[in-house]
């Protein structure tokens, strides 16, 4: 037997219509960790030293996750495909639990969604029959209240509260650091991690993702609801660091006044100052969004619905969850415009590594801008 | 407790506005948020002033010790060894020589005498030849782990945790066996205080997962207080 377990990671980015994960299928939490760690566990408990994952959507996001699985005491390496049929025919298919047959493949996002909660069924029922299960299904640092009842299967993660008169289980999975508030019903259902949910309300055959809850039963999505019924206790948006913030401050009053006009909607729906092909020119107008924390400083640059279709299927399935940002690594080439049909080579470059590995020579760029840089916007499209 | 939504909800209505239950809705995140945070900074606190008070208060013993081990073979005083620490990242154990300079490298023509069994996880004998007579001393009053107190005091450690293990241990593990590593590691936990090295290793798992799921600060420090007794009885140390 090799001593390298080959996986190929199923690529259904463009099928995730409803979630719009920034993360791709295998990344998903399903019970206490996403898939592909449970994959992982799989590989150390036959006695694999070494991972190879093939990977065709967002190669960039998986490359760092597995930099960051420390835990497993084996090898790992991401290899990036353009297809899952340019993998190697010994890889397997990370698209359900290990060990078991999977069913078809998802046709839609509502699908990808009901696969994702028969991945945790099937994990609850194997956690369940473990004549360990008292110890692995709660976290560390959790408050039950002695009035709430937990039916098997169910697992809890750490730092999570649960009132009074609770009803968890069965199929139940409350991520870590959530607060159930009390009175609450928790049945075939998925909360993800910081999840706060109000008092007397029942969650059945559903997943609350980010304070985003999916019907899973009548296939619903609700994005807008009450805070005090289900919140996140997650920041929402992007994490821009305070360095950042100073720098387009700074940027900003260097720069003198806004000189771009109008708007523009990205593919993605954002609204943002400027004109889709203004090049350095809208970026004033961004800086203040960077200074809020609404828009990161380095990433791939906005595109327009009509600048994202005139890319390759493959070029869009990476760059469609790559982090947008006001100075990009196009921009350190000399190409300032998505319209540069260079600039979407650099795009889909900066896309595919992790976010943090060009930032150093996005920086010098940055320190070396000219203010005559900013000059000459182009009138709105 | 039984409590119909509807009547619920139009008490609510009732009583106060949306916004008022959106308020105390925000103060009870922050509380719990609150309380995370408390929580991990009582831990380290604890960790801190711990570790602190114990290299002043038994620096006369480290003194000692030092002063016998260098007598005894001229060797080194302390040994760093690689562990494993908190989600699988190593880090440099420091601990005072208990055994002969090329202990290691002895190690493998003695894994056939290996309480553990010789395909066991962990190493453990009765009468190590490798033990000096210094050695065997402070490893029986558990002198041999109070440098681990600079690992608690630099943050790779926590005065309370599952015991740090060898890579070498790690290699072997299975993925049941890696859930003791999601925590920080500590120089005593459940089984130092339950029979030491009288417990096999899936014992030795089975209770480092159960202190992982009941872990709180008074706990930690309950299993402190019942370490000393451990200590100064040598019970399942050798």
């Amino acid at each position: 037997m090799s001593d390298t377990l080959e996986l190929v990671l199923p690529d259904w980015g463009e099928l995730d219509t409803e979630v719009r994960s920034p993360l791709p299928f295998a990344l998903w939490t399903i019970g206490d960790q996403c898939l592909l760690h449970h994959w992982l566990d799989h590989a150390v408990n036959e006695g694999f030293t070494a991972v190879r994952v093939h990977v065709a959507d967002r190669p960039a996001a998986v490359r760092s996750l597995l930099e960051d699985s420390t835990l497993w005491p084996i090898r790992m390496e991401t290899v990036a495909i353009a297809s899952v049929s340019a993998a190697p025919e010994n890889a397997i298919l990370v698209d359900w639990l290990p060990g078991e047959t999977p069913p078809p493949a998802p046709q839609n996002g509502w699908d990808l969604l009901d696969r994702a909660a028969a991945i945790e069924r099937l994990w609850l029922d194997r956690l369940a029959a473990s004549p360990d299960f008292a110890l692995l299904s709660t976290g560390f640092s959790c408050r039950i209240h002695p009035e709430a009842k937990l039916n098997p299967p169910y697992f809890i993660g750490d730092n999570v509260l649960i009132g009074p008169g609770c009803e968890i289980g069965p199929h139940a999975v409350i991520g870590s650091g959530s607060v159930i508030s009390g009175a609450n019903t928790v049945a075939h259902a998925h909360l993800s991690a910081r999840s706060f949910v109000g008092p007397v309300t029942a969650f059945e055959n559903c997943r609350l993702e980010q304070g985003v809850l999916f019907n899973l039963k009548h296939r619903a999505r609700l994005d807008h609801i009450e805070p005090h019924l289900v919140s996140s206790l997650d920041r929402k948006g992007p994490s821009v660091p305070l360095r950042d913030r100073l720098t387009a401050l700074r940027l900003y009053l260097r720069a003198g006044s806004n000189k771009a006009s109008g708007q523009f909607t990205t593919f993605d729906g954002r609204r943002l100052p400027g004109s889709p092909d203004g090049a350095l020119a809208n970026r004033i107008a961004w800086l203040p969004l960077v200074w809020r924390g609404e828009m990161p400083l380095h990433g791939v640059l906005p595109r327009s619905s009509a600048q994202f279709d005139a890319l390759s299927p493959d070029w869009q399935n990476v760059i469609r969850h790559a982090p947008i940002g006001v100075f990009s690594h196009a921009d350190v080439l000399g190409c300032h415009s998505p319209d540069d049909p260079e600039e979407a080579i650099h795009a889909v470059y900066q896309a595919a590594l992790p976010p943090d590995s060009l930032q150093d020579s996005i920086d010098s760029f940055i320190r070396n801008l000219d203010p005559r840089d900013w000059a000459s916007p182009k009138p709105p499209a | 407790m039984k409590i119909d939504p509807a009547e619920y909800w139009s008490q609510i209505n009732q009583n106060g506005s949306i916004e008022r239950w959106g308020r105390r809705a925000r103060r009870k995140m922050a509380i719990w948020n609150l309380a995370i945070l408390f929580a991990r900074t009582l831990k380290r606190g604890l960790d801190i002033v711990g570790s602190l008070g114990a290299l002043i208060a038994f620096s006369p013993i480290f003194l000692i010790t030092a002063l016998l081990i260098k007598l005894e073979d001229r060797g080194p005083i302390f040994f760093c060894q690689k562990r494993v620490g908190t989600g699988g990242r190593h880090f440099g154990m420091w601990k005072f020589r208990s055994m002969i300079v090329n202990a290691d490298q002895i190690k493998d023509q003695l894994l056939t005498e290996n309480q553990h069994g010789q395909s066991g996880v962990t190493f453990k004998m009765k009468d190590d030849p490798r033990i000096t007579k210094i050695g065997k001393w402070i490893r029986k009053l558990s002198i041999d782990e109070f440098p681990q107190f600079y690992n608690v005091l630099r943050g790779d450690m926590s005065l309370v945790g599952p015991r740090p293990p060898v890579p070498r241990e790690v290699a072997e593990y299975k993925a049941l066996h890696l859930r003791r590593l999601r925590v920080k590691p500590g120089i005593t936990c459940l089984w130092q205080i339950g029979g030491r090295s009288d417990i096999d290793f899936e014992g030795q798992v089975r209770l480092d997962l159960q202190y992982i799921r009941s872990s709180n600060v008074f706990f930690d420090i309950l299993i402190l207080v019942k370490t000393l007794p451990a200590v100064l009885f040598g019970k399942g140390a050798y």
